[in-house]
C-alpha cells in the first residue's frame, strides 16, 4: 500500500508561513513559459479575485490591482519538498520525492509499528498536518493510483472498493497522462479513467501509444515500478532557505522567518540527536549580493532558543544594511548530544545557564572580550600569560609559583617611591624566539603600602605587576 | 513619588520601613572574624556589596578567600573589567586555577549590562569594577534584584567623597596600613555603621 501526499502550493504556503501578516492580501507565484508570464500558484484571497492558474499575469493585475507577484521556482520548491520529507521521515522511514510537489510512503511496513493502516495513515495525515501547508493525501494499493487520487483531491479512503471507483470516475484530464496522450483519448470518446481501463491492454498500446500502455500497467498493478533505490535519505546537512512576499528593510521583519528557520532546525537536529555550535544565516539582497550572519554559542546547542538569544543581540548591534529579499540557514559540523566536552563546567553545580550567559556575553561584547586567562610553561613572566576562549580547560602543567594577580604591562618606576622586600628571582631566558631577558625580580612596597612586582633591567627599575 | 522625597531617599536620610530584606540563606566568610561578627556573619548570599579602595590595587586581601570559596561551592568567578590583566599563574600559585574564570572587558556602559547578566545567571560570583559616576542607583537596584535569585556581586570602585544611598548589602571603604587593612563600613545589615576597623 502506498500513501501519496501531494502539495499543490508549497511554494506559495511556505511563503505566507514566512511571512503571516500577507495572509490576507492577494497573492500569487507566476513563471514565464514560452515567453509568457502565466500564474502557477494562487492564495485564497487571490483565487477569490478570479486569479486562478493558467492565466496570464497581466490579466491577473488587471482583476485583481493589490495582487503580489512573485516568481515561481520549481528548484526552490523542490528543495521546500526536501525539508518536508525531513519533517515526515521522523514517522516513515520508507518515503519517495515525486518532484516538486509530491512524495509518496510505503506503508506496509509502518502497519505492524502503529498498529494498522487506519492508524498509520491517521498518524501520518497528523504529521502532514504540522507542516501547516495546504495538502491532498491518497491511500491506494499501487503507488500510481495513490497518486493520481491525490493530486485530483480525492476523498481520503482505505477501502479498496471505493478506490477503485473514484479512480475510475476520474476524468482523463487528471489522469496525469501527457497532454497529447489526453487529446487522443478524448477525440476517441475516452473520457474517464475508468472509459480507459476497460479497453483491452493491447489495444491501448495500439491506439494510445507505449506511454499510455505503461500507464495502465502501472494503474491496475501488473508493472511494479522499482522504487527502492529511490527511498530518501535525510541530508546530513541543514539548509533551508525562505522566499519573503515583499522587501523586508528592517530587523523586524525578518523576525518572524528567522525564528521559523531556528525551529526548523531545531526539530532537523532533534531528529538526529545532534547539536551544532556555528550557524549561518545568509540575507539575499536586491542587487544579488548577500550579507552573513554568524551566530555561535558557547557550548554546542540544538535548542532555537540558545541560537535565537543571540541572534537578537546581533539585531541589536546594526541595523540591516539593505533590504533583504530572501533569508536562508546553513548549518552543518554536528556533534552528537551524549559527546562530554572538556571544560571549566566539570565541577559547577548547574551549567545549564552558563552557557548561554559566555554566549551572550561573547555576542554582545565581541568574542575577543569575554576570555579565560591561561598559562604556558614559558619561564619569562608575561609572556607565558594567554588568553584561551572561555569553558576551555587546558589543565596547568606547571609548577605553581608566586606571582601576582594583576599584570601589568612593565612601566619605568623609580625605586626611591618603593622599598624593596623580597628578591631578587633572577630570569635569564628567551634566547629561543629573539626575546631574551635579563632581570631581577623584586617584590617591593610603596608609599601607600601597597606590594608591587618590580624588576631591575639594563639600569632601569620597571613595575610589573600587583600583589596587594 | 514626590521629587523632595525621593531626593531625601538618595541621600540616605529616610528609613523605608516597608523595605523587606531577602532572607539571607547564607554568608561567606571574609577571611576575618572581626569582619565576619560586624557583617553578622561574613559576606551574606545572595547579595550585593561595595567595596570602595582609596588606592586601587588594595583589594586582594578581601577577594582571594572569597574567589576561594566560591570555588570551593562550585561557582564561576566572572571578573568585570578588571584593573589589569588578571594573571593565571597567580591564579594557579593560589589554589584558583581549577575552576572556571572568565574575564569580560567591555566599555563601562556595557559592563553594567554584562555584570546584570551575571548576577541573573545561577551559580555565578561576579567581581565588577565599575567607577563611581556609574554606580548609579538605578543601575545598582537591578543589579541587586538580579542577584537576589541566589548569587553575589562584588562591586569595587573608587573613594566617594558624598556617597547617596545605593541598595547594595554592604558597603565598605577600604585602605592599605602598614599593619594589613583599615575599614570603615558605610553600611550594613546588622548594625549602624562603623569606622577604622584594623584588619591585619
Amino acid at each position: 500500500m502506498w500513501l501519496y501526499c501531494h502539495f499543490p502550493q508549497l511554494l506559495l504556503d511556505s511563503l505566507l508561513r514566512a511571512q503571516p501578516e500577507f495572509e490576507k492580501q492577494a497573492v500569487a507565484l507566476y513563471q514565464v513559459q514560452n515567453g509568457q508570464s502565466l500564474i502557477e500558484q494562487s492564495n485564497q484571497v487571490a483565487q477569490q479575485a478570479g486569479v486562478s492558474q493558467g492565466i496570464a499575469s497581466v490579466m491577473a493585475i488587471a482583476l485583481c490591482e493589490d495582487l503580489k507577484l512573485k516568481e515561481y521556482s520549481v528548484a526552490k520548491e523542490e528543495r521546500l519538498l526536501c525539508g518536508v520529507a525531513d519533517h515526515l521521515y521522523q514517522w516513515a522511514a520508507k518515503l519517495v520525492l515525486e518532484p516538486p510537489q509530491g512524495l509518496y510512503i510505503e506503508l506496509d511496513t509502518l502497519e505492524k509499528l502503529y498498529g494498522g493502516l487506519s492508524n498509520t495513515v491517521k498518524t501520518l495525515h497528523l504529521a502532514v498536518k504540522q507542516l501547516n501547508v495546504r495538502s491532498q493525501l491518497a491511500v491506494a494499493n499501487n503507488a500510481l493510483a495513490a497518486k493520481v487520487l491525490a493530486e485530483a483531491d480525492a476523498p481520503l479512503t482505505m477501502n479498496d472498493e471505493k478506490t477503485c471507483h473514484q479512480l475510475k470516475s476520474l476524468s482523463i484530464k487528471s489522469s496525469g497522462l501527457p497532454d497529447k496522450v489526453v487529446r487522443d483519448s478524448l477525440s476517441a470518446g475516452i473520457f474517464s479513467i475508468g472509459d480507459l481501463l476497460d479497453i483491452p491492454v493491447s489495444d491501448i498500446g495500439r491506439q494510445l501509444g507505449k506511454e499510455a500502455l505503461f500507464y495502465i500497467q502501472e494503474l491496475k498493478g501488473e508493472l511494479k515500478t522499482q522504487r527502492a533505490s529511490d527511498f530518501y535519505q535525510p541530508s546530513e546537512r541543514f539548509f533551508q532557505h525562505v522566499d519573503l512576499v515583499s522587501e523586508v528593510s528592517n530587523w523586524q521583519g525578518l523576525r518572524f522567518p528567522m525564528k521559523r528557520l531556528l525551529n526548523e532546525l531545531e526539530s532537523f537536529l532533534y531528529q538526529r540527536q545532534k547539536v551544532v555550535q556555528y550557524i549561518k544565516f545568509q540575507l539575499y539582497q536586491r542587487d544579488k549580493s548577500c550579507s552573513e550572519v554568524r551566530v555561535a554559542t558557547a557550548s554546542p546547542s540544538w535548542r532555537a532558543q540558545s541560537f535565537w538569544s543571540l541572534l537578537q543581540l546581533k539585531m541589536e548591534q546594526a541595523p540591516l544594511s539593505a533590504p533583504v529579499l530572501e533569508v536562508s540557514l546553513q548549518a552543518s559540523d554536528f556533534s552528537s548530544l551524549s559527546v562530554k566536552t572538556s571544560h571549566f563546567f566539570h565541577d559547577a553545580k548547574d551549567t545549564q545557564g552558563l552557557f548561554p550567559l559566555i554566549g551572550k556575553l561573547q555576542v554582545k561584547l565581541g568574542k575577543n572580550a569575554v576570555y579565560t586567562p591561561a598559562v604556558s610553561d614559558d619561564p619569562r613572566p608575561g609572556i607565558n600569560e594567554y588568553k584561551q576562549p572561555p569553558c576551555r580547560f587546558g589543565g596547568f602543567s606547571v609548577k605553581p609559583v608566586k606571582r601576582p594577580l594583576w599584570l601589568n604591562h612593565p612601566e619605568p618606576v623609580n625605586l626611591d617611591e618603593w622599598s624593596l622586600s623580597d628578591g631578587p628571582e633572577r630570569k635569564r631566558c628567551g634566547w629561543w624566539d629573539n626575546q631574551p631577558i635579563e632581570r631581577d625580580y623584586w617584590i617591593a612596597t610603596d608609599s601607600k603600602h601597597r606590594k608591587g612586582w618590580l624588576f631591575y633591567e639594563s639600569g632601569q627599575w620597571y613595575l610589573q605587576g600587583w600583589f596587594s | 513619588m514626590q521629587p523632595n522625597l525621593q531626593r531625601l531617599i538618595e541621600k540616605g536620610v529616610v528609613w523605608q520601613g516597608q523595605t523587606k530584606a531577602p532572607q539571607a540563606d547564607h554568608y561567606i566568610k571574609t577571611g576575618f572574624s572581626k569582619l565576619d561578627e560586624l557583617l553578622g556573619g561574613g559576606w551574606q548570599t545572595p547579595g550585593l556589596h561595595e567595596w570602595q579602595l582609596e588606592t586601587s590595587f588594595s583589594e586582594q586581601r578581601l577577594l582571594l578567600p572569597l574567589a576561594q570559596q566560591a570555588i570551593e561551592q562550585g561557582l564561576a568567578v566572572f571578573w568585570v573589567n578588571p584593573p589589569a590583566q588578571l594573571s593565571a599563574a597567580s591564579l594557579h600559585y593560589h589554589d584558583l586555577a581549577d575552576a572556571m574564570h572568565v574575564v569580560v572587558e567591555a566599555k563601562a556602559s556595557d559592563a553594567c549590562w554584562a555584570l546584570e547578566q551575571i548576577l541573573q545567571t545561577k551559580n555565578t560570583m561576579a567581581f565588577a569594577w565599575l567607577p563611581q559616576k556609574e554606580t548609579t542607583s538605578p543601575k545598582v537596584r537591578r543589579w541587586y534584584k538580579a542577584a537576589e535569585s541566589g548569587q553575589m556581586g562584588i562591586v569595587i570602585s573608587g573613594f566617594s567623597d558624598h556617597p547617596e544611598a545605593r541598595p547594595y548589602s554592604n558597603r565598605l571603604k577600604i585602605r592599605l596600613t602598614e599593619n594589613g587593612l583599615a575599614l570603615d563600613i558605610l553600611k550594613r545589615k546588622s548594625g549602624w555603621p562603623v569606622e577604622n576597623i584594623e584588619l591585619s
